[in-house]
């Protein structure tokens, strides 16, 4: 069994996400860390791994050079083989280019199962794992609660605003996991320390047989023309907690007749 | 009289020293172990590297991971607070050969101002020597801490983040490495599903390079019998803003809003650096050994901001980073009678290695770890037994031969001279200024600031109210410093949750991320209340363990995710 975990790297909680005036893109300079996300599909692949008590988990990022930080740190949580893909050409991909680039790196490990997180913790972007089954004509499920493996497929329980609904799919697929699925485990120090020996493949679009005119803003189907901070709501209200303040939120919310 | 020190934490040293006890497939082995990511331990980590890479037979001795370094932070730079204007001699000597261009700073000072504060003037007065700076560098250490750990890769360093350093490994007399902290306990020590134990890592030598306050640099202290003399702490709270113009000079307050009485030992300022072209990194640091219980260093950074020289600095700009650390101010007097012990030695700010009326340590602390990286790769090399009696010894010469022991010693009665306040203070510290230390004779002793009595003053009364613009109050501060503790982590706290009220207030007050709440109806002074703890805002700055607790180390991973600091 060969499962595929697509993971990104993300700025820090913490971090101050600004966008860079010059190129109109996220500006990835700071602190950035393994996306939350990511790391509950890792974990459910990991869960699989240790349940059939065979096959591999192989973590694969699209990134600029230094976020190979974060890949180890899917390598330290316990993934056996991470692959790259890392190209200044690639800077600027929108959804269909990244999905391009990633359906092929994808591709390449012919995995019986690919695992997504269910959005991106910086964008929020949740429709990467919906281009990527479109371009390697694959069935997915989103928002997978839970998983279970049967003979040649998969068995999902999906979230829904209603209640859940009961997927099968046919192995190979896609699968993308809420946050709700599982808790993910930490490094251990051996794995913390063993992560840098693990194989850690670094490849370029043109390993890829990817074209200058399908990556990058160049095989990109968006382009930004510009960026403005959402509009101040300006008739906020402060309530500051002085012993009386649930009093004046309860009076602040019926007289406008919200309770 | 009402003293800290009369309401000790419930904590024993022996607690976090043990035998190893991990089956030897499991345990993990390394060549030299440094405990912290900082300039001490980094610089130590990186001498090592350029060491062995020169002495492969040396290298190939201390196994697959010859110098590893563990770290509690997320990242190296994580936990890293500092002003900081950096003296770049110690880089220069890490580093041959590297232009000042190269170095992680974010411009040269180019001028400076001292300035003392009323409430609404400021008057510029003439630097004292101690704190010219030219051919100094502004820098952020959260920046520099990164960067020098990318050094160390390249070195063939292993640098293991998130993980804290929690016990001693001590068998045959001598420290064996370290016990890592287990991961995923809930609040009651219970072990959750994602529970991960700590381990045993073992190493010929053992640098603590931990920092302020350091954990177990604290507890070798007291297994060994290091120490004989207090030392004193201050408390920094710092921001960063962006700014649409910072300002052209380094700047140092002294004044307002402290007070300048004997009765109130307030001793300390304010710094405003600019932080390259849309920055500017501004921070109160004030000594834990004033008297008024209501005082607040976080809430006197507010206040400093409502000042019509600071507010201009700041107009048009945001708040973009928030931190807190303590500082180690005792120097030279304060300093351990022994750095080195059996298997191990003590690095940087966990050393004390601070020189308080020049404002600098970042240059000491990587000193001492290039000196302490020399020591230990001598005891490691062929025919050598690094854990033998006094084979580490070489790293005290080397301290005591160097910068570091002769500015420090320049400097020994320097901030002693401020309990006395602050006008025969500054005439004191002058006098030892101006005769490079020989007068006043004599070293000057230190007074442990939990031995300080506290009363319940009307500090508070001037702090002013949180706009959210430019005056913060602590829940958002703690936020902004990107704390991501687990709410349901055993407190990593330990204090005496009955104390009196005085104490109970001091405790409340001081701490910049509002960890402790007192219980019930206010009560009058003297009265025993309950202290409650909200260990999840903990930002680890260490001024609960000056003033009557003690930290120990948190999960690794918690605390703050500092990137500008």
């Amino acid at each position: 069994m060969r499962l595929a975990v697509c993971v990104k790297e993300v700025p820090e909680a913490s971090a101050r996400t600004r966008i860079d005036p010059g190129t109109l893109r996220l500006d990835r300079g700071g602190a950035a860390t393994l996306n939350p996300f990511d790391a509950h599909a890792l974990e459910e692949a990991l869960r699989i791994k240790e349940r059939t008590g065979e096959g591999e988990v192989v973590a694969v990022m699209m990134a600029p050079l230094p976020a190979a930080d974060s890949l180890r740190k899917a390598l330290a949580i316990g993934a056996d083989r991470a692959v790259h893909v890392a190209d200044d050409a690639l800077a600027g991909s929108d959804l269909v280019a990244t999905a391009r680039t990633l359906a092929k790196a994808v591709e390449r490990e012919e995995p019986d199962l690919i695992l997504l997180g269910q959005q991106g913790g910086d964008s929020d972007g949740a429709v990467l794992w919906s281009a990527l089954a479109d371009l390697l004509r694959l069935p997915v499920v989103s928002q997978a609660a839970s998983l279970e493996l049967a003979e040649g497929k998969v068995a999902v329980k999906r979230q829904t605003e209603y209640g859940y609904d009961l997927i099968e799919a046919p192995l190979p697929c896609i699968v993308a996991v809420s946050d709700a699925i599982n808790e993910p485990r930490y490094p251990s120090l051996k794995g913390i320390m063993g992560a840098k020996k693990k194989p850690h493949e670094t490849l370029n679009a043109a390993d890829l047989g990817l074209g200058a005119d399908e990556i990058g803003e160049a095989g990109s189907r968006t382009e930004v023309y510009a960026l403005a901070d959402p509009p101040s709501r300006g008739d906020s209200v402060r309530i500051e907690g002085d012993g009386a303040a649930a009093e004046k939120v309860v009076e602040y919310l019926t007289e406008r007749k919200l309770i | 009289m009402t003293r800290p020190a009369d309401f000790p934490p419930p904590f024993d040293w022996r607690e976090f020293v043990a035998e190893p006890t991990d089956p030897p497939d499991e345990r993990i082995d390394v060549g030299v172990l440094v405990v912290g990511a900082g300039p001490a331990g980094l610089s130590a980590a990186i001498r090592l590297g350029q060491l062995l890479e020169e002495q492969p037979d040396v290298r190939e001795r201390l196994g697959d991971v010859p110098v590893a370094v563990v770290e509690k932070g997320r990242a190296p730079g994580a936990h890293l607070l500092s002003g900081a204007v950096i003296n770049p001699r110690a880089f220069r000597e890490l580093f041959p050969g590297l232009h000042t261009e190269e170095m992680p700073f974010r411009g040269a000072v180019v001028r400076e101002g001292v300035y003392f504060l009323t409430p609404k003037r400021h008057l510029r007065v003439p630097a004292p020597p101690t704190m010219w700076n030219h051919n100094h560098y502004v820098a952020s250490i959260s920046e520099v801490g990164r960067w020098l750990a990318e050094r160390a890769e390249e070195v063939g360093v292993t640098i293991v983040p998130e993980t804290s350093a929690r016990t001693l490994l001590v068998g045959g007399g001598r420290v064996l490495g370290v016990r890592t902290g287990d991961r995923g306990r809930g609040k009651d020590g219970e072990e959750l599903p994602t529970f991960e134990p700590g381990s045993d890592l073992r190493a010929r030598v053992t640098i603590l390079a931990e920092g302020t306050q350091g954990h177990l640099a604290g507890v070798a202290s007291a297994r060994f019998g290091l120490a004989s003399r207090p030392q004193v702490y201050a408390l920094g709270v710092k921001e960063v803003w962006e700014v649409p113009r910072p300002p052209n000079r380094i700047m140092h307050t002294m004044g307002w809003p402290l007070r300048g009485g004997k009765q109130y030992r307030e001793f300390g300022g304010s710094f405003i650096y600019p932080l390259g072209e849309d920055k500017v990194a501004l921070g109160m640091v004030v000594g834990l050994d004033y008297t008024d219980a209501t005082l607040s260093v976080h809430d006197l950074l507010q206040e400093l901001k409502t000042h019509p020289f600071v507010h201009g600095i700041l107009a048009g700009g945001t708040r973009v980073a928030w931190g807190a650390k303590t500082i180690p101010e005792g120097g030279l007097q304060a300093l351990p009678d022994r750095l080195s012990f059996p298997g191990g030695m003590i690095v940087g700010d966990s050393a004390g290695f601070v020189n308080v009326p020049a404002l600098k340590g970042v240059h000491y602390a990587m000193k001492s770890g290039i000196l302490a990286a020399e020591t230990a790769f001598e005891a490691v090399r062929p025919g050598q037994t690094a854990w033998g009696p006094g084979s580490l010894e070489g790293y005290d010469e080397g301290v005591r031969g160097s910068y570091i022991w002769t500015d420090l010693h320049r400097m020994r009665n320097l901030r002693p001279a401020f309990k006395h306040g602050f006008t025969r203070g500054a005439l004191l510290a002058g006098l030892s200024l101006n005769t490079l230390g020989k007068l006043p004779p004599g070293t000057m002793e230190l007074e442990r600031d939990t031995d300080i009595s506290v009363t319940v003053g009307d500090r508070a009364r001037a702090y002013p109210t949180a706009d959210g613009e430019l005056v913060f109050d602590k829940l958002s501060s703690v936020y902004l410093s990107g704390n991501r503790t687990r709410d349901d982590a055993p407190s990593h706290i330990r204090v005496d949750r009955k104390v009196r009220r005085e104490v109970a207030e001091a405790w409340r007050h001081m701490c910049p991320a509002q960890v402790y709440e007192l219980a019930g109806e206010a009560s009058p002074a003297g009265n025993v209340v309950d202290v409650e703890v909200t260990a999840s805002n903990c930002v680890q700055c260490g001024a609960i363990s000056a003033k009557g607790g003690r930290l120990t180390p948190p999960e690794g991973g918690d605390g703050p995710e500092y990137a500008l600091m």
